[in-house]
C-alpha cells in the first residue's frame, strides 16, 4: 500500500512510516427514548484517527515539526474504501520525538529520531 | 402531515437515524457540511391557549460554515430554501422540505456567519393603503392579501370555500382596527375558524386543527422528559364583541360545558353573529390534550396536525401540535396548549352574565308597534281581507295588548221584490290570527249605512320567538270602503323586539338553471325573500342582484356547475345567498326524450363541421357526415378506440370522444348511388383539425358512378390513411396494388353496421400483381382501428349478419332473393326459384303468410330459416318463426301454395333465437338424413352443430356426436318430404358452446 501509494502531507511526499495506525470513529447524538431505549443519530462515521510513527533525521523532524505547527493540512493517503488515494483535512497532535541512542554519530546528520503523532481529521 | 413514502416511515421507525441537509441560499447551493448549526421553530399558538386567526412567523436560526458565492453584505435579504433528508434502507435520502425562509439578519462570527431568517409571514406585515372598505368572499380577501404582498397561495377557492363561513361575504368597513395585511389575514382565518401559517413551500395556508390523528408516536420514539396534561381542552361557547352596542354576543353548542373562547372584535362578524355560531359549531369538535414532546427528527408534522401518542405516561393522548422546534441533529421539539375547561369555566360564565344583563335591560322595555294601511281598500259582500298585518320578535313568554281603530263607510244592501223593500244590515267579523293560528276573540260589528268606527281591542299570550299578528275582516249583508291611513292598530309588550332580517333565501328557484354556452342567463320565475329573525319572509326579488346577470351571456370557462350568487341590500347590511347553475357546452344539443341514445341525422353543425351529441351524458363526436338511424348513408368516426354496436346501432358501452385531444380519426361516408354502395374516405383528423380530402375524389352522385375516383383517394392519399386489405388466398393488397374497390350492386341493401365492423356482403375488386392484375370479389368487413382501416374480404364464406329494422330478407348463392318479411303488411314471403336451363329462364313461385301481430323473432335476430323438403316433386315449404320464446312453425301443405298451417312448437325447452347467434340450415342430403346448422357468435367463425335425427323416428342411426357438444338445444319439427317421410319428426342440436 504504502510502497505504491506514498504518503502526502499538502504537496510534501514522505517516506515510508515505521508505523501507520489508522482508526475509524463515529460522531453520534445519543438521546434516551422514554421506555430507556437508546435514540441515536449518526452525525458522521468514519472520521478517520491516525497514530503513526517514523524514523528520520533531524532535518525530516524539522519538517514534521512545521506541520505540526500548522492549524490544518491535507493529508494524501490511499484508502481501502476507494482502493485510491483520498484527501483529508487534518491536524497533528501528540508530537513526540525521541533521538535514538547513538545516533548522532552518524556522519553528515545530528542523530536519528523517532517521530510519533496522531492525524485527527476534522 | 407531509406526505412521504412508506421507506421514510420505515426509517422514522428505527431508532438509529442518519440526515443530510440540502438548500440554498440565494440560489447557491449548501449542505451539511456547511451547517455548524441550524434550528427552525414556528407555532400557531403563543403558548397558552388553543388560537384561531394566530398568523405567526416561522424562524430559522443557522450559522453557515464555508459557503462560497455569497458577498460579504448581501446575506441579508436571500432567500433560504431548506431540505432534510432522512437515510432510507437503501442507503439512499428522502428529503422533506423544511420551508423557505428570508434573512432578516447575519453575523460574522469566527466560526461563521449566523443568520436569522423569518417565513414569508413577514410579507403581510404591509399597511393596508388604498382601500378601507370591502366586501368579498374570504378567499378573495386572502388572495388580495397575498396579491399585495407578494405571496403565494397554499390554497385553493374551493379549500377555502369547505371551511366555516367560507362562502360568507365579508365586509370590510372604515372603522375597524385593522391596519396591515397581517391582521386582514388574521380576521379571516379566526372567521374561518382557522389559523393561517406559512407551509414548506413558502405559500400561505389556512388550517384546522385536525382531530384524524396523522401519527401515532409511542414511547419508544419519543424522548424522556415529555409532558401531557390531565385534561383535555376543548371550547363550546364563544364570545364576541358587538361594537356596535358594545355587549358581548355569546354562542355556544349544547352541552356548554367547555370553554369560552374571545373572538374579540372580529370585523367580519359584526351583525353576523350567526357566524360565531358557525365557528364554534366546528371549533367545538377540537379536544386536545395541550403536551410537550421531543423526538428524533423527520419533521414531517404540520401545524395543526393531530398526533396520538401511545404507551409510557402519554396514555393514548389525543394532541395537537401548536408549535415546533427543530434543529438539525438534534431534538424534534413539538407542542400543543391550552386551559383546564374545568378552571376556566368561572371566567366564562362571568361573561355570559354580563351579557345576560344586557338582555334583560332589553327585556324590561315596553314597545309599541304600529299599522296604518298606505292605500284604501273595498271589502264587498261576503269578502274576507287583511287589514293589519305586524310581525315581531319575542324574546319571551309575555302578554301582548292589542288596540285598533278602522275608519269606514258602510253600504248595506237593500233589495226590492215585488212590495216588498228589504234592507239588510252589514255586518263585520274581525278574525285574528297569531303566527296563523286563529284566536277565539271574534268581534263581530252590525252596521246601518254611513261612516263607522270599528274598535277592535284585546290581549293575547305569547310565546317567545317570531310573531306575526293578523286581523282579517269579513263583510256581509253590503260592503265596506276603508279609505288610507283609516286603519290603525297598535300593539303594545315588553321583550318585544324589532324584527332584524337575518338572511336571503332563493325562495322560487328560476324557471331554467341550465344554459348552454352562448345562452344568455335568464332567471325568471326566480324568487328571493329576505328571511327576518321572527320567521318572516318577504319578497325582496326586485331589490336583489344576481350574478351573472340575466343577459350575461354563458361562455366556454362556465362550463360545469355554476355558483349563482344573490345577494340584497338593507342599509348597510349585505345579504347573500347562491344556487347552482349549470353550464353545458353548446356541443350537448341532443338527446332522446325517454333518456335513450338515438342516432339521428338532426344534430347540430358546429365547429367545422363536426356534429356534437349527448348520449347518456356524455358528449360524442361525429363527423358532419355520420348520419344514423338512416336507411340513406352510414358511417363512423373514431379516434383510437373501437366501439361495439348492437344490432340498433347503439354502443354497447359509453364512448367519450374529448374534442380537444383529438389526434387521429377518420370519416366515413356511405352513398347509395344507384344501386351501388360506395365507401368513401372523404376527409381525416390529424394535427388537431380535419383534413378534408380534394372533392374530385369524393364519390361522384348518382348516375355519374367513377369507381376510379372513389378509388383514387384509398391511393393517392396513402400517406394519410393507411389502408391494408387481407384477403385468402390473395397476394397481400395495399394501397399501391389496389386498383379498383367496391360494393357490388346486388347487395348493396346489406351493407351494415355490426359491432366495429362495416360489413359488405359483396365487394368487388381488382388488384395489380408483379404485371399482372386479377380481380374477384367475396364478402368482406371493414374494421377501424388504431393502425388505420383493415378491409378482409372473405371470397369463398358467409358472414355472419345480424338484421335490424323492419325487412328480413336472404340471398341465395346467385343473389336471388330467397325470402323475406315486411312488417308493414306483416306478410311473410318465401321466393322459390327455379332456373330453366333449356331455355335460360328464370321463375320463380311466392308463398305467403300474413300475421295478425308481427312475429318478435324478425327483425330482431330471432331465429328463422328455411326448408326445402326433399325433391322438387314432394316439394313443400317450411318456415320457423318466433315470438316471444315460443316458437312457431308453418308449411306449405301443397306444392305451390301459401303457407296455410301453422302450429305451435309445444316442446320448445327455451328461446330458440338466442341473440347474437345466426343460424342457416343445410340438410346432409335430400333425404334429410342429417341436419346441420351453422352458426356464429361474432363476425365469422362460422361453427357447425350436428342436428340430429332420433333414430326412433327417422330410422337412420347417427353414428357418432361431434366433441364439441355443449349443453343440448331442441331445434324441433324439422320438416321433410321427398323419398324417406319423417313429417313431425323432431331433431336435438348440440351447440359446442354457449351461444347466448
Amino acid at each position: 500500500m504504502l510502497k505504491s501509494y506514498p504518503i502526502y502531507f499538502n504537496t510534501t511526499e514522505l517516506f515510508r512510516p515505521e508505523k501507520w495506525e489508522e482508526s475509524y470513529e463515529k460522531v453520534q447524538n445519543s438521546f434516551q427514548s422514554e421506555a430507556g431505549t437508546d435514540l441515536v443519530i449518526n452525525v458522521r462515521t468514519g472520521k478517520l484517527k491516525v497514530s503513526c510513527e517514523f524514523l528520520c533525521k533531524d532535518t525530516n523532524l524539522s519538517v514534521f515539526r512545521g506541520f505540526d505547527a500548522l492549524g490544518s493540512f491535507k493529508l494524501k493517503s490511499y484508502d481501502v474504501e476507494d482502493g485510491a488515494y483520498r484527501e483529508r483535512t487534518v491536524r497533528m497532535e501528540n508530537l513526540k520525538s525521541s533521538l535514538n541512542v547513538h545516533s548522532d554519530y552518524i556522519t553528515q546528520s545530528n542523530g536519528l529520531y523517532t517521530v510519533s503523532f496522531d492525524l485527527v481529521e476534522f | 402531515m407531509y406526505s412521504v413514502s412508506q421507506d421514510y416511515l420505515d426509517a422514522l421507525d428505527l431508532p438509529v437515524r442518519t440526515y443530510k441537509l440540502a438548500g440554498t441560499i440565494g440560489g447557491v447551493s449548501f449542505d451539511e457540511s456547511n451547517v455548524l448549526s441550524i434550528e427552525i421553530s414556528n407555532q400557531v399558538s403563543e403558548g397558552s391557549e388553543i388560537k384561531l386567526g394566530s398568523v405567526y412567523i416561522g424562524e430559522l436560526t443557522a450559522s453557515f460554515y464555508g459557503v462560497t458565492g455569497i458577498a460579504r453584505g448581501s446575506w441579508v435579504g436571500k432567500t433560504i430554501v431548506l431540505s432534510e433528508g432522512l437515510m432510507l434502507a437503501d442507503n439512499s435520502f428522502e428529503y422533506v422540505p423544511l420551508g423557505v425562509f428570508t434573512i432578516a439578519e447575519a453575523n460574522h462570527t469566527q466560526e461563521g456567519v449566523d443568520v436569522v431568517a423569518y417565513d414569508a409571514m413577514t410579507a403581510f406585515d404591509k399597511v393596508i393603503t388604498g382601500f378601507t372598505m370591502t366586501t368579498a368572499r374570504p378567499y378573495y380577501l386572502l388572495w388580495l392579501a397575498c396579491d399585495e404582498c407578494n405571496v403565494t397561495k397554499g390554497f385553493t377557492q374551493a379549500d377555502i370555500e369547505a371551511l366555516p363561513n367560507g362562502t360568507e361575504f365579508l365586509s370590510l368597513y372604515g372603522e375597524n382596527d385593522i391596519e396591515t395585511f397581517r391582521d386582514l389575514v388574521s380576521w379571516v382565518a379566526q372567521t374561518l375558524g382557522c389559523v393561517a401559517t406559512i407551509d414548506r413551500s413558502g405559500h400561505l395556508a389556512i388550517r384546522q386543527y385536525s382531530m384524524t390523528p396523522a401519527a401515532t408516536i409511542d414511547e419508544t420514539h419519543r424522548f424522556t422528559g415529555c409532558q401531557f396534561s390531565d385534561f383535555t381542552c376543548k371550547y363550546t361557547g364563544m364570545a364576541v364583541v358587538d361594537i356596535e352596542s358594545q355587549t358581548t354576543v355569546y354562542k355556544n353548542v349544547s352541552p356548554d360545558d367547555g370553554l369560552t373562547y374571545s373572538l374579540g372584535s372580529n370585523p367580519f362578524v359584526q351583525g353576523h353573529f350567526e357566524r360565531v355560531q358557525t365557528i364554534i359549531d366546528s371549533f367545538s369538535d377540537v379536544a386536545l390534550v395541550p403536551f410537550s414532546a421531543q423526538m428524533l427528527g423527520g419533521a414531517i408534522y404540520d401545524l395543526c396536525d393531530c398526533l396520538t401518542f401511545s404507551g409510557g405516561i402519554a396514555d393514548g393522548a389525543t394532541c395537537g401540535v401548536m408549535g415546533y422546534t427543530w434543529k438539525y441533529n438534534g431534538a424534534y421539539s413539538v407542542s400543543g396548549y391550552g386551559s383546564n375547561p374545568a378552571l376556566a369555566n368561572a371566567k366564562s360564565k362571568t361573561d355570559k352574565s354580563i351579557a345576560g344583563l344586557v338582555s334583560t335591560a332589553d327585556a324590561d322595555l315596553v314597545r309599541r308597534y304600529h299599522y296604518t294601511n298606505v292605500n284604501g281598500l273595498t271589502i264587498a259582500d261576503g269578502e274576507t281581507k287583511q287589514i293589519t298585518y305586524l310581525h315581531f320578535f319575542a324574546s319571551g313568554t309575555t302578554w301582548l295588548a292589542f288596540q285598533a281603530e278602522v275608519k269606514h263607510t258602510a253600504e248595506t244592501t237593500e233589495t226590492t221584490s215585488g212590495d216588498v223593500y228589504t234592507d239588510r244590515d252589514l255586518v263585520l267579523t274581525a278574525d285574528i290570527y297569531i303566527n296563523g293560528e286563529l284566536q277565539d276573540y271574534h268581534p263581530v260589528d252590525t252596521e246601518d249605512d254611513g261612516v263607522r268606527l270599528l274598535h277592535l281591542s284585546n290581549m293575547y299570550e305569547l310565546q317567545a320567538g317570531g310573531t306575526e299578528f293578523e286581523v282579517r275582516l269579513t263583510c256581509s249583508g253590503g260592503f265596506v270602503t276603508i279609505p288610507a291611513e283609516a286603519i290603525n292598530a297598535y300593539l303594545f309588550g315588553v321583550k318585544l323586539e324589532d324584527p332584524e332580517i337575518e338572511s336571503i333565501v332563493v325562495q322560487e328557484m328560476p324557471d331554467t338553471v341550465t344554459f348552454f354556452v352562448g345562452n344568455t342567463f335568464d332567471w325568471t320565475g326566480i324568487q328571493v325573500d329576505a328571511v327576518y329573525n321572527s320567521g318572516v319572509h318577504t319578497d325582496v326579488t326586485a331589490e336583489a342582484t344576481i350574478e351573472p346577470q340575466a343577459g350575461e351571456e354563458a361562455t366556454e370557462d362556465m362550463i360545469g356547475t355554476l355558483p349563482v350568487e344573490v345577494s340584497w341590500e338593507d342599509g348597510d347590511n349585505l345579504f347573500t345567498t347562491s344556487f347552482d347553475a349549470e353550464v353545458r357546452s353548446l356541443y350537448q344539443v341532443y338527446r332522446q326524450n325517454d333518456g335513450h341514445y338515438l342516432w339521428s341525422s338532426s344534430g347540430s353543425s358546429i365547429d367545422d363541421g363536426i356534429y356534437y351529441k349527448e348520449i347518456n351524458d356524455q358528449v360524442y363526436a361525429f363527423s358532419e357526415k355520420v348520419t344514423w338511424a338512416s336507411t340513406s348513408s352510414f358511417g363512423i368516426a373514431l379516434k383510437h378506440i373501437t366501439v361495439d354496436f348492437d344490432e340498433d346501432m347503439r354502443p354497447t358501452t359509453p364512448f367519450y370522444w374529448d374534442v380537444s385531444s383529438i389526434t387521429e380519426a377518420f370519416s366515413f361516408t356511405g352513398y347509395y348511388v344507384s344501386q351501388y354502395a360506395q365507401i368513401v374516405i372523404d376527409r381525416f383528423w390529424a394535427d388537431g383539425k380535419w383534413y378534408v380530402l380534394p372533392t374530385e375524389k369524393i364519390c361522384p352522385s348518382a348516375g355519374t358512378l367513377n369507381p376510379v375516383g372513389c378509388y383514387d383517394v384509398l391511393t393517392d392519399s396513402a400517406s394519410y390513411v393507411p389502408i391494408t386489405i387481407s384477403a385468402d388466398g390473395l397476394p397481400a393488397l395495399t394501397n399501391s396494388t389496389i386498383t379498383s374497390l367496391g360494393v357490388h350492386s346486388d347487395g348493396y341493401k346489406d351493407v351494415l353496421q355490426q359491432g366495429s365492423y362495416v360489413i359488405f356482403p359483396r365487394v368487388d375488386y381488382s388488384y395489380t400483381y408483379g404485371s399482372g392484375t386479377a380481380s374477384g370479389w367475396g364478402q368482406a368487413y371493414m374494421e377501424l382501428n388504431d393502425s388505420g382501416i383493415t378491409l378482409r374480404i372473405f371470397p369463398n364464406q358467409q358472414l355472419a349478419r345480424k338484421r335490424g329494422g323492419d325487412w328480413f330478407w336472404r340471398y341465395d348463392e346467385q343473389n336471388r332473393l330467397l325470402y323475406s318479411w315486411n312488417s308493414s303488411t306483416k306478410v311473410f314471403t318465401v321466393w322459390d326459384w327455379t332456373f330453366d336451363t333449356t331455355n335460360l329462364l328464370q321463375y320463380v313461385e311466392k308463398h305467403s303468410m300474413t300475421f295478425a301481430d308481427a312475429p318478435t323473432g324478425f327483425g330482431e335476430g330471432g331465429f328463422r330459416f328455411l326448408h326445402y323438403g326433399g325433391e322438387k316433386d314432394y316439394y313443400r315449404v317450411t318456415a320457423i318463426y318466433s315470438i316471444g320464446s315460443t316458437l312457431q312453425w308453418m308449411y306449405s301443405a301443397a306444392d305451390n301454395e301459401d303457407f296455410e298451417q301453422t302450429e305451435e312448437i309445444s316442446h320448445v325447452g327455451r328461446w330458440f333465437a338466442p341473440q347474437g347467434a345466426y343460424i342457416c340450415m343445410e340438410l346432409g342430403s335430400e333425404y334429410l338424413t342429417n341436419v346441420w346448422l351453422y352458426y356464429s357468435k361474432d363476425l365469422f367463425n362460422w361453427k357447425k352443430a350436428l342436428a340430429i335425427v332420433p333414430v326412433a323416428e327417422s330410422g337412420t342411426q347417427i353414428s357418432s356426436i361431434p366433441d364439441f357438444a355443449y349443453g343440448e338445444y331442441l331445434l324441433t319439427h324439422v320438416y321433410s318430404g321427398g323419398g324417406i317421410d319423417i313429417y313431425n319428426r323432431a331433431a336435438t342440436v348440440v351447440f359446442e358452446e354457449d351461444i347466448t
